[in-house]
């Protein structure tokens, strides 16, 4: 499934979202994703953005990228790595692709609810993608600060953004970290209490390696 | 023998005597217990089933695989982390191994509050001692203290506070440092590398990928589960029932509770959901001159006793070391940025110390209508006093251990170089989301209870409600217990196990 056209989904103001998110919240991802599609202010899309995503939309790959380039700006901190911003998009994808529905919902009115409100909360017009990069900055420390559902949001982009960049080898020398100590498939520490005898029965073979018969039926 | 879920390709049935639900430390042991006792039993795992060479070390690939969520489990308002397991052997997979029982203070609480009988210190004696059997617990020493515990260590005896050694259940250990990924060495004595095959070579039916998403319930007996069986990434794939004469939940407290509020469980007093206690930890980051590694070697060895007293309200922080790879601390540093960069750059040389709250705040499991689970928690105001306790000690510890600065890791960080400084952190700056929370000790959302009115099940596990159904995980115990909750959960499976066995008839 490609989501290359799709936009941010727009959030309706329903019961169960107002006690999920409460009050402000729901108004911000409500007013953020109106707004968001009033606005529609032309974008610079890169042509990578057109994916192929699996739950993404282009516009949805442009705002996960500005984020995280913000998010993950080393500046001038010594050696650090600079964000593969293509691979925390696509973390970002694979998330959203594997995470449950409402999730899925929620965080994709995020995006839209960041990249049409985000400027406004700190006086700016204008969507996120397209501020400078210190306005854009600015729109992150408001939003970590801020009320309640501002962080949420920060907090939740943050995570992700987070978890995709520094999963990276690449990341880890400014660290001083040497990464994993054992190659991959190592099996050094099994044999003692494996048996074979009780290797699964993949696949719907539900007789035991060991020749056990089982109870069981297929419908 | 073990059955994975993900490369079935038809629907199935199955019929035992018991079922079991989760194959944690409740589920693992209790069904193993079973098992060994003649039963025949099948354990259902929503995860995968993952050998030790699969623990590759790397936190991109293992935090999806054995946690909850991909390890984005969070409260709705998102302010407090929490880190579950999933896969055969639950979350005694990728935890860190410490091993104490339960509090005799606790249990007398549990009796005197909740008339739970059968659990006093005494009786429940002999089952510890036979987890601890079980698990080849430990205590661990001088050699075993990695640089980072060593310079709590240090800290602890400059201020002349109480702390010792922990104990816990490894065996051939290298010090590798990557337990909250798996054990890459098979050195963790947990669920998955002792119970699981004791169980499987006493006749239990391990199926990896199977969901369950409903109790079946007929005339107030429970008869069975059913769910689906699912591909590695938790995406479904088919349907499966399981009919049994006696269903055994153990899916941890917040899955159990979820599963009986998704099955529509009788609950006459609502209580299924309620009263999650969660242990709540914040991190406190030293940045000392040398060198520390803190990512080598055994993660905690060493504990801090001198604010945790369960004779006393306000003496409820137990202080650990707790160190993460790259992704568990960058996600818990405050900022972004170049700021976060920097501090980042500094990770070689951090120490993190975490106060951890013996907690009274109830939160509560619910579902929704969707089904996703959903977890409300915020810290009751005696619960803030405490962290902001915990976390000023913890950075006192710091500074009588020589670190140059200590960030506390508020929304606006707090840098602590001297005792005066100290003062800067109170708990009116504890509101949601304004410091990093972590918690990975769920319990009580399915307490047991003498009486209907406050608690799920009873003292022996059985449903309150409904005939036939038990729960066997950290969702039983009535309070917090305020220290590691592993062998305790290990040892409620063996103590419902026993009464599962009790209650079902013997074939003559
Ligand atoms: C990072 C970390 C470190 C920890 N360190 C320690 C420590 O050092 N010492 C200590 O004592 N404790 C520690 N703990 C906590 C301890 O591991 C848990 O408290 C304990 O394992 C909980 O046991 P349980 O049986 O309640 O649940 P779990 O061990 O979590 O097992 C529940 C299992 O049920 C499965 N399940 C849930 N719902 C369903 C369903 N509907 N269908 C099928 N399967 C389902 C889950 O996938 C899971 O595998 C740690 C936990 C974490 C996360
Ligand atoms: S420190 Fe020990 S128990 Fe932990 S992962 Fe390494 S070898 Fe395994």
């Amino acid at each position: 499934m490609s989501g290359a056209a799709r936009e941010p989904s727009s959030v309706a103001i329903t019961r169960r979202r107002l006690l999920r998110w409460g009050v402000g919240g729901t108004l911000l991802l409500g007013v953020g994703s109106l707004v968001w599609r009033a606005r529609r202010a032309p974008l610079a899309e890169p042509a990578w953005a057109a994916g192929p995503w699996k739950v993404l939309s282009r516009v949805e790959a442009v705002i996960v990228a500005a984020v995280a380039a913000r998010l993950l700006d080393p500046g001038d901190a010594e050696n650090a790595a600079a964000p593969d911003l293509l691979a925390v998009t696509r973390f970002f994808d694979r998330f959203l692709h594997l995470a449950h529905p409402e999730v899925r919902r929620d965080l994709r009115a995020l995006l839209g609810a960041f990249d049409g409100v985000g400027p406004l909360s700190v006086g700016l017009p204008g969507r996120f993608v397209n501020l400078p990069l210190d306005e854009q900055a600015r729109v992150l420390v408001r939003w970590e600060r801020g009320p309640h559902p501002m962080r949420m949001g920060f907090t939740a982009l943050k995570q992700l953004s987070f978890m995709a960049h520094y999963g990276r080898d690449a990341t880890w020398p400014a660290l001083g970290y040497d990464g994993p100590i054992v190659p991959r498939g190592y099996a050094g520490g099994e044999g003692a209490w494996f048996d074979p005898a009780w290797a699964a029965a993949d696949g719907d073979d539900l007789v035991g390696a060991d020749g056990r018969r089982r109870k069981a039926s297929a419908t | 023998m073990i059955v994975k879920g993900r490369s079935l390709t038809k629907a199935f049935h199955r019929r035992c005597d018991v079922v079991v639900v989760g194959t944690g430390a409740g589920g693992a042991m209790c069904a193993r217990q079973l098992a060994r006792a003649g039963r025949d039993v099948v354990a259902l795992e929503m995860g995968g089933f993952h050998r030790p060479s699969e623990f590759t070390q790397r936190e991109d690939e293992m935090l999806p695989m054995l946690f909850q969520e991909r390890a984005a489990r969070a409260t709705k308002d998102m302010s407090v982390t929490v880190l579950q397991g999933r896969g055969v052997g639950g979350s005694t997979v990728h935890n860190t191994n410490l091993c104490k029982r339960t509090p005799d203070a606790v249990l007398d609480e549990w009796a005197r509050r909740f008339g739970v009988s059968g659990w006093s210190p005494a009786e429940v004696a002999a089952d510890f001692a036979a987890t601890e059997k079980d698990l080849s617990v430990s205590v661990l020493g001088e050699a075993q203290l990695n640089a980072a515990n060593r310079i709590m260590k240090t800290g602890t005896e400059a201020l002349g506070w109480k702390g010792g050694f922990l104990s816990h259940n490894r065996v051939g250990c290298v010090g590798s440092g990557f337990c909250e990924l798996g054990c890459a060495f098979n050195a963790k004595q947990n669920a998955l590398k002792v119970l699981i095959p004791d169980g499987l070579a006493a006749g239990l039916d391990v199926y990896s990928d199977c969901e369950v998403t409903a109790v079946k319930v007929e005339r107030g007996r429970a008869v069975g589960v059913s769910g689906r069986y699912v591909d590695a990434d938790g995406l479904p794939l088919g349907e499966f029932e399981v009919s049994a004469d006696a269903v055994v939940l153990a899916g941890s407290a917040v899955g159990t509770a979820a599963l009986m509020l998704r099955s529509g469980l009788p609950d006459p007093h609502s209580e299924a959901g309620r009263h999650l206690h969660l242990h709540p930890g914040a991190p406190v980051a030293g940045v000392y001159d040398e060198p520390v590694l803190g990512w080598k070697g055994i993660p905690q060895s060493w504990e801090v006793m001198e604010f945790l007293d369960f004779e006393r309200d306000d003496k409820r922080v137990w202080i650990v070391g707790n160190f993460a790879h790259p992704i568990g601390t960058a996600t818990n540093l405050p900022g972004f940025g170049p700021e976060h960069a920097r501090l980042m750059g500094e990770y070689a040389h951090l120490v993190v110390f975490t106060p951890m709250l013996h907690d009274r705040t109830e939160g509560r499991v619910t579902v929704t209508r969707r089904g996703r689970i959903q977890l409300q928690y915020t810290l009751s105001a005696g619960d803030r006093e405490q962290m902001a306790l915990g976390l000023r000690e913890s950075a006192r510890l710091h500074l009588a251990a020589g670190a140059k600065r200590v960030v506390v890791p508020f929304v606006e960080p707090v840098e602590v170089t001297s005792e005066r400084d100290l003062g800067l952190i109170t708990a009116e700056r504890l509101g949601p989301l304004e410091l990093p929370v972590l918690a990975v000790h769920p319990m009580s959302a399915a307490r047991m209870s003498g009486s209907a009115k406050d608690g799920v099940v009873r003292p022996d596990g059985r449903h309150h409600q409904v005939e036939n159904l038990y729960a066997a995980d950290g969702g039983l115990f009535p309070t917090s217990i305020g220290v590691p909750p592993q062998i305790s959960i290990y040892t409620a499976g063996r103590i419902v196990a026993r009464h599962v066995d009790a209650a079902l008839p013997r074939a003559s």
